[in-house]
């Protein structure tokens, strides 16, 4: 799916200098915020990037355009990621720092939704016929049967969240060792 | 109206000047009379004290009710203090031999009326005479000596100089000859001498008139006491009232009356109405200044000064223009021939002599400031000359031309500048209103034009100082008058941008069209592909408009806050672009991975802003066709990406 090599295709925005201040009309901010959350989205899954810590992403070419010259700030970033938080296009991951700055710095993008995760699994279950097996979450993000699936090297929060919505759904159970632990996933297929 | 004459009014409703004529005093809240009746339409206006006029400028309709009097023709102010309910007033009373002499050329309406000028002008020096004639037998009291000098047959008011005491040789100040004047009747117009016929007008009484100084009753006929000699206070008939006076609204009164003499036998009851005199009503006040002011102008005979130094000007001019322009027709620019007749080596010699004194004037007044104020003046009349000479001189380019013309502009105003003084006794609120409507007229006179219609007041400011020149009005004087541009209902109006920059703008260009204006010129410099010094700055936007860098500073936010424009904040400064981003639409999903979905980014209504960003909007719709097959899309992008490396 992914063209391996070839560099992301931006959009024309992307070349026009205004997109990386932040506006001050509110309309226009507002169509800012959707357009760059769509590149974040595309660009993610163009790239098969589960998480994004401003840290460094902000030296990333997603962020920053060299051609131009100009580089999106670190508090705009972080207004944007806030938006698509909201959205539900993304979720803050609770980071090691201790103070609010420091806090929001890392967040898992959803450029899938985890239903549509959910349903992708449940299908690749499904197509591969592991129908009441029970699987590792490793199995499932990095294993054999995976390679080609778009879930692969899927982050594991993501995955967490897929796997929840099919058990809600009663199609898959979790499995916890003895210590309590969650060790595997035990799906039940679709009736 | 017989003394009230219209006038011309500037843009900023205040009289058009004579060159030369200076303002000295307004006040606001006047009202007008002429004789006893009062003028029903010129009740409410502004009254404008100049070196030349007292002109009446109406507050509700400027335009038709605007008048003036000319002050060479009134021979003595009176004041009249408020009593009871009563304004206060001024009355001014005119000299009856200017006035007429005068009157009838002047009148428009007066050529209608009287369809024999011959007639018409020999009755008027007719009466001239008769009341120069007596003159002789009105007395003046010495301040000195108390002795009552006669003044000399051939004596002719405002004309002949000051005579001397008999006695004691000394020479009276000239308003005890002018009271002495109007004492004798000779000022009065209701007292002046009779018509050609000499014969009884002025019966008041049937029995006869009380002498005014011993009582005794003369037959009516007589003009002076039996008793005493005194001058008695007869009314006359002036014939050349009636010619004018035939097609104003009050012939109605007087009786039938032909040119040829033949006069109604009946009583004349009505000419107390035809009294010499007009009085100004000062409703709010001011009224003794004014009168001072007026008193001084009548003493000093401004317009007289005035008119011998333009004389002594335009003879020079005139000159100078001849000697250059030789094939040039003679005269028909100047109304006004040389004094002296120049030709030959006399001329030469003078023109030498003038541009010599021309240098002189040039080097002293600029080694240092005090000699430049002195010499404003006279550097502000060479300027003016040299702009003359060049613009009829062929060969010289429109450049100089203009820069020339922008630079005598800047050196003075068009009138007289406003000063507090002039103002009524310092009121602000009028002074402020004065101010503003000179104001008005100075940014009328090109100032607007060259900053690009708005100009920011603390240019405003400098500009109109320096304009000035001495008498530098503050920066609050000047922002009170800017405030007053809306209630006055000039064409201008101040505004005041978010940051509290403060600008003074036409009132027919809207805010709005500014920025309309500025929009279109940003799409028109935007470049594309996008590069990194695109974009527009303040800068350049002050360089096309012409605009205050501030000011331009200020449009661009407002565009910017309204969404049409968008900024690029960099460390150079911020740069703005038309916004294309509220119309950007990009599927992200079909666009790359070739996906159907629901998410369209910034899917809003666009129909609203099509109106709005034209150019906008073309972009779009390039994006749109671009990306309208799928299949395209990725060959799209990467030309796309191309064509911006």
């Amino acid at each position: 799916m992914s063209t391996e090599g070839q560099p992301f295709p931006f959009p024309s925005i992307y070349s026009f200098p205004p997109f990386f201040t932040r506006q001050p009309n509110s309309q226009t901010w507002t169509s800012q915020l959707s357009l760059w959350s769509s590149l974040i989205l595309g660009y993610c899954r163009y790239n098969r990037i589960w998480r994004i810590d401003l840290n460094t992403a902000i030296e990333w070419d997603l962020f920053s355009n060299k051609e131009i010259n100009r580089s999106l700030k670190l508090d705009t970033c972080r207004e944007i990621l806030d938006s698509m938080v909201k959205k539900g296009n993304a979720e803050w991951v609770s980071g090691s720092g201790r103070d609010a700055a420091d806090k929001n710095l890392s967040a898992i993008i959803f450029w899938r939704r985890p239903e549509e995760w959910a349903n992708m699994i449940a299908d690749w279950i499904d197509s591969t016929g592991q129908r009441n097996a029970i699987l590792t979450f490793y199995e499932i993000s990095d294993g054999d049967l995976s390679f080609s699936q778009d879930f692969r090297g899927i982050d594991a929060t993501i995955l967490r969240k897929a796997l929840d919505i099919l058990v809600r759904r009663g199609q898959a159970q979790i499995m916890r060792s003895a210590d309590g632990e969650v060790a595997g996933v035990k799906f039940f297929g679709v009736q | 109206m017989r003394f009230w004459r219209p006038i011309e009014l500037t843009a900023a409703h205040r009289p058009v000047l004579y060159d030369d004529e200076t303002d000295i005093l307004v006040q606001n809240s006047v009202g007008i009379y002429e004789g006893r009746s009062r003028l029903p339409e010129y009740q409410n206006g502004r009254i404008y004290l100049t070196s030349h006029r007292i002109c009446y400028v109406d507050v509700a309709s400027p335009l038709s009710h605007s008048v003036a009097i000319n002050l060479p023709e009134v021979k003595t102010a009176q004041y009249t203090a408020r009593f009871l309910k009563s304004s206060p007033k001024i009355t001014l009373h005119f000299s009856e031999e200017t006035y007429s002499a005068s009157a009838s050329p002047v009148y428009p309406s007066s050529t209608s009326a009287t369809p024999d000028a011959s007639t018409t002008s020999l009755i008027n020096s007719e009466s001239t005479t008769l009341s120069l004639s007596l003159i002789s037998s009105v007395a003046w009291i010495c301040p000195i000596c108390s002795f009552a000098n006669h003044f000399a047959s051939s004596y002719r008011p405002d004309i002949s100089p000051i005579p001397a005491c008999i006695t004691c040789g000394v020479k009276p100040p000239e308003a005890v000859i002018k009271d002495a004047l109007v004492e004798g009747g000779i000022g009065h117009g209701a007292a002046s001498p009779t018509n050609d016929d000499g014969g009884p007008l002025a019966a008041t009484d049937a029995d006869g008139l009380a002498c005014p100084k011993c009582t005794f009753v003369n037959n009516s006929a007589l003009r002076f006491c039996e008793l005493c000699g005194a001058r008695l206070q007869t009314s006359t008939l002036n014939l050349s009232d009636y010619l004018i006076d035939k097609t104003e609204a009050r012939k109605e009164s007087y009786l039938p009356f032909s040119l040829n003499g033949e006069r109604s036998k009946y009583a004349l009851p009505i000419q107390e109405e035809i009294l010499m005199y007009v009085k100004l009503s000062f409703r709010s006040g001011g009224d003794k200044e004014f009168f001072e002011r007026v008193r001084a102008v009548l003493t000093d005979r401004t317009w007289l000064q005035n008119a011998s130094r333009r004389k002594q000007e335009s003879s020079i001019i005139v000159v100078n223009k001849e000697l250059m322009n030789n094939n040039m027709k003679p005269e028909e620019g100047s109304p006004k021939p040389p004094l002296t007749p120049s030709f030959g080596i006399h001329a030469l010699q003078r023109i030498n002599e003038r541009e010599r004194e021309d240098n002189k004037d040039l080097m002293g007044s600029l080694s240092d400031l005090q000699s430049l104020m002195t010499k404003a003046r006279g550097l502000v009349a060479l300027a003016e000359n040299f702009a003359v000479r060049l613009a009829s001189s062929p060969g010289v380019p429109e450049e100089a031309r203009r820069a020339l013309r922008e630079s005598s502009n800047a050196l003075s105003l068009s009138s007289p500048i406003v000063t507090k003084e002039m103002a009524g006794g310092g009121n602000n609120e009028i002074y402020h209103a004065e101010l503003a409507r000179q104001l008005a007229e100075f940014l009328q006179n090109g100032v607007l034009k060259t900053e690009g219609g708005i100009i920011t007041l603390f240019d405003l400011f400098a500009l109109y100082n320096r304009a000035r020149g001495i008498s530098l009005i503050s920066a609050k004087d000047l922002r009170d008058a800017c405030e007053m541009f809306e209630t006055l209902k000039l064409p201008f109006k101040m505004r005041q941008f978010k940051s509290g920059l403060i600008v003074v703008q036409e009132v027919a260009k809207a805010d709005g069209i500014a920025v309309t204006m500025l929009v279109e010129w940003v799409a028109t410099a935007q470049r594309k592909p996008y590069e990194e010094d695109d974009g527009v700055t303040p800068q350049d936007v002050s360089q096309h408009f012409g605009w205050n860098v501030g000011v331009c500073v200020e449009e661009l936010e407002t565009a910017l806050e309204q969404g049409k424009l968008v900024s690029d904040a960099v460390v150079g400064g911020t740069r703005y672009f038309v916004n294309i981003i509220t119309s950007y639409i990009w599927d992200w999903k079909m666009d790359i991975f070739n996906e159907k979905s629901g998410e369209v980014a910034n899917a809003i209504d666009l129909t609203a802003l099509e109106e709005e960003l034209p150019n906008a909007n073309a972009n779009y719709m390039k994006f749109s066709s671009a990306y309208k097959s799928p299949t395209n899309v990725h060959q799209a992008m990467l030309a796309n990406g191309k064509s911006l490396l």
